[in-house]
């Protein structure tokens, strides 16, 4: 029986039982419910299941009062419940939330329950969105991340670039999951910002702990004050988090010893016209923390501090140059 | 079950067995309750005998039996309290035998493990639909959702107890 359990057939009769469970049902949908149910003995075997858990509760509304069945099924008899009465702390159900392996089905859940909602900041511009449990999410500029809170999981899946999240409470106990295309990060009660590259991601916890789990199945603990880069195949080694890495948060853009190109190109992200650097200079290196919210200012200090000059045309494109 | 992990079954009864009833006892407080406890957890690590070879902290796993068991024993009585509490409330008078009750409260036991860890609003959804036999717009009404949401909770609830059983089965087989 349990090698005809797949969990699409198990889906499919889950959303056809959806379907049919209303008291108004239209031919079309039972004719429908039909042929998807001949159309596979996996079909047969998954509403099979459907019906043995309907067959509980009209086991129960024949021997037992409606309301009362009801009320006490209301009741917050819970696990978690039990737990606090019985004086046993909350460490046994954390151990199994922890690390939990790539579980398809609550992303399902979550795709189905939850309204997605994708932000973005205006070009050139960071943005601060607090979301529905009061975690705090920043974007970076030119940065998108799309954030769905489901039955099972409070799932952000950045899109492009990079953010910053500082996780509030949840009083439905979901665990909070930041996805990119190379894995997934579960916060463990934290603050930590995500910056997707092409070809890997790089995470910087600040407080508190975040699991990365790659879609291999490798995972790691990364605490706070470290970082590592991960891609689908493997997870790099922690590596001391710079603090540098969350200033953008507060507008603020460090060079730490960079290459001078290097810089330019982050900087760029803020400004919507073209900054190009000459070979001949792009290998200075900078130091210093600039705001980027006012690009040619930040363009004229690089000039007093390295030599350099800062030539702008009329569309407000600039270029660093060498000073003759 | 094999001998070898008849053997382990019993060293581990010999090794563990007292201090699990003083820790029981301790929890508990009752030294009936805690030794039908003991003896049921002994008696769940049977059952599961495929798992001993892979127990190297016994103390943990007993433990972590004995709890399960002493949370199972705890949402019972919860349960059946609140459904008799709910009952006594009731304009008509309901009687049921002794026997039926203990039907209704194991029922209603299978039924809110299913529903334990699923969201209140889905749970509350499903209930009204699978207890009440309300439609989807009166179900709406009730809990503040639109249709379509009712619906989204009614797949999602019947996912999660569907899974919960696939998990169960594979568990025993």
């Amino acid at each position: 029986m349990s090698q005809a359990l797949d969990q699409t057939a198990l889906q499919q009769a889950a959303e056809w039982f959806a379907v049919l469970s209303d008291k108004q049902i239209d031919e079309s949908d039972r004719l429908a419910w039909q042929a998807w149910l001949a159309a596979s003995p996996r079909h047969h075997s998954a509403w099979k299941e459907v019906e043995a858990i309907n067959a509980s509760f009209n086991k129960l509304n024949t021997v037992s009062s409606k309301t009362a069945s009801h009320q006490a099924l209301s009741h917050p008899n819970s696990r978690r419940q039990a737990l606090k009465v019985l004086g046993f702390a909350g460490v046994a159900l954390f151990g199994g939330v922890m690390l939990k392996r790539y579980s398809p089905w609550q992303d399902w859940l979550t795709t189905l329950t939850a309204s997605a909602k994708t932000y973005s900041p205006p070009p050139g511009k960071t943005a601060t969105v607090v979301l529905a449990d009061a975690s705090r999410l920043w974007l970076n500029a030119n940065s998108q991340a799309k954030v769905e809170y489901g039955l099972m999981l409070r799932r952000i899946t950045v899109l492009a670039g990079e953010v910053l999240l500082q996780s509030g409470h949840d009083d439905q106990d979901r665990a909070l999951v930041v996805d990119t295309r190379h894995g997934r990060m579960t916060a463990l009660g934290t603050r930590f910002t995500v910056r997707q590259e092409t070809g890997r991601t790089l995470l910087a916890v600040y407080d508190g702990r975040v699991a990365i789990t790659t879609p291999q199945g490798e995972s790691i603990i990364v605490p706070a004050g470290n970082q590592a880069y991960f891609d689908t195949q493997k997870i790099s080694p922690l590596e001391p988090a710079l603090s540098a890495r969350e200033a953008w948060t507060r507008g603020i853009l460090i060079a730490d010893n960079q290459h001078l190109d290097d810089f330019i190109a982050e900087l760029s992200n803020y400004y919507p016209r073209r900054i190009s650097v000459s070979p001949s200079v792009a290998h200075f290196r900078l130091m210093g923390a600039y705001p980027f919210s006012n690009v040619p200012l930040v363009l004229q200090e690089i000039a007093n501090s390295l030599p350099i000059r800062v030539q702008n045309d009329a569309q407000g494109n600039f270029e660093l140059k060498p000073l003759n | 079950m094999s001998d070898s992990s008849n053997l382990q079954v019993s060293a581990l009864y010999k090794n563990h067995h007292s201090w699990l009833s003083s820790w029981l006892l301790k929890k508990l407080g009752c030294p009936h309750n805690a030794a039908d406890i003991a003896q049921d957890t002994f008696v769940r690590l049977i059952l599961k005998s495929d798992a001993l070879t892979n127990v190297y902290t016994p103390k943990v796993y007993l433990v972590r039996i004995a709890k399960g068991l002493m949370i199972d024993q705890w949402r019972r009585q919860a349960l059946e309290q609140c459904y008799l509490e709910a009952l006594s409330q009731h304009d008509e008078p309901f009687y049921m035998s002794q026997e039926l009750q203990a039907i209704v409260v194991e029922t209603l036991f299978e039924i809110d493990a299913m529903l334990n860890r699923l969201n209140p609003k889905a749970k509350q959804a499903f209930l009204l639909a699978q207890i009440h036999g309300f439609g989807y717009k009166e179900i709406a009404d009730t809990i503040g959702v639109s249709e379509r949401m009712v619906k989204k909770y009614m797949a999602a609830a019947m996912m999660h107890c569907l899974l919960l059983r696939k998990k169960l089965n594979e568990d025993t087989v």
